[in-house]
């Protein structure tokens, strides 16, 4: 076994007791900022806002896939649910006319005209869209780009085939 | 080899010994302050509360976005005479609609209260979803939901 000197032990002791303080001072600043968090995060009026809205686009989803609609299929009409008609609308996209019609008169009524954007995965998406388009160049395929608000929740009702996003303002 | 004589080394194992028992004191400090401010600190949970009511009477009343016309919130959760809800179906359909309340009536008024710290101040939460209506027909309509908390003494 090496023998240390003194000086190389206490060396070694107060190498240790310097490692333990930066270590210990660094949990304490971690666990500060963590407590932190903790008092001023979730609970605060906008959050639980925020939280109550997201049950409120959960909700009017699932009554949005089962609303039903009546459409002409080869002649006939059909009366589908909504989400029947996205299905139809994914292989045919002339009912995306009808689909996206309906879809705005239902959110517009419900959360007014600025309040919120949908979308449906590949399919069409409404409410604060802007098309940008060219006068110039006619030929050029109209592009459609969602502004997202600042300030939104979200929810999604996920199928196997479907997937639509209800996004709400909220402030 | 360097020799320390004792005085040295008392005086060292005194400072590294003080050093550590610094360290613990501060640390039990750290723990009791952290811990304190999360107990003690005065949080109002009635934002909270009434968010949750608010879903859970529409979970309550609703069956995957559909309700029955005839709904009934009083039996969603238990009244006392600090919470309120005021459920409005409008049809989109036709001209049905039905307004029900349940609890004070008068909360509704202390809804606009903006100082929700003053004494009798509700806290309220107003929500619009979109729902189906089991009308003979099945019908487009709109809930408007509003449930207070009032429980000041337990949160101001």
């Amino acid at each position: 076994m090496p023998q240390m000197s003194r000086r190389g032990q206490l060396v070694g002791e107060s190498l240790t007791l310097f490692v333990v303080t930066m270590v210990v001072l660094g949990l304490m600043l971690i666990f500060f900022f963590m407590i932190r968090s903790i008092n001023t995060g979730a609970t605060d009026t906008e959050s639980m806002k925020s939280f109550a809205l997201e049950d409120s686009a959960w909700q009017s989803l699932k009554a949005y896939a089962n609303t039903p609609v009546n459409i002409e299929y080869g002649g006939e009409n059909v009366k589908l649910s909504m989400i029947g008609l996205i299905r139809l609308a994914k292989i045919d996209n002339s009912y995306e006319n009808i689909l996206e019609k309906e879809s705005t008169k239902i959110f517009t009524e419900v959360y007014g005209n600025n309040n919120y954007r949908l979308n449906v995965k590949d399919v069409f998406s409404i409410g604060r869209v802007e098309s940008v388009s060219s006068a110039a160049q006619p030929d050029i395929e109209v592009q459609k780009s969602q502004e997202s608000f600042t300030d939104e929740v979200s929810s999604t009702l996920k199928l196997s085939d479907v997937e639509i996003t209800l996004y709400l303002k909220t402030k | 080899m360097i020799i320390f004589n004792k005085k040295g080394q008392i005086l060292g194992s005194s400072i590294t010994m003080a050093w550590k028992l610094f360290l613990i004191a501060g640390l039990a400090l750290f723990v009791a302050l952290t811990v304190g401010s999360v107990f003690t600190a005065n949080r109002d949970v009635r934002p909270a509360e009434a968010s949750i009511l608010a879903n859970r009477v529409m979970d309550c009343i609703s069956d995957n976005g559909m309700i029955n016309p005839n709904f009934n919130v009083k039996d969603c959760f238990l009244e006392d005479n600090e919470l309120y809800v005021s459920a409005n179906l409008t049809s989109m359909d036709s001209n049905f609609s039905r307004n029900i309340i349940s609890g004070d009536p008068a909360m509704g008024v202390f809804c606009k209260i903006q100082d929700k710290t003053k004494e009798g101040a509700t806290y309220c939460i107003d929500q619009k979803y979109y729902v189906l209506i089991n009308n003979q027909k099945v019908e487009k309509g709109i809930l408007e939901l509003t449930v207070g908390v009032k429980k000041y003494a337990a949160n101001v």
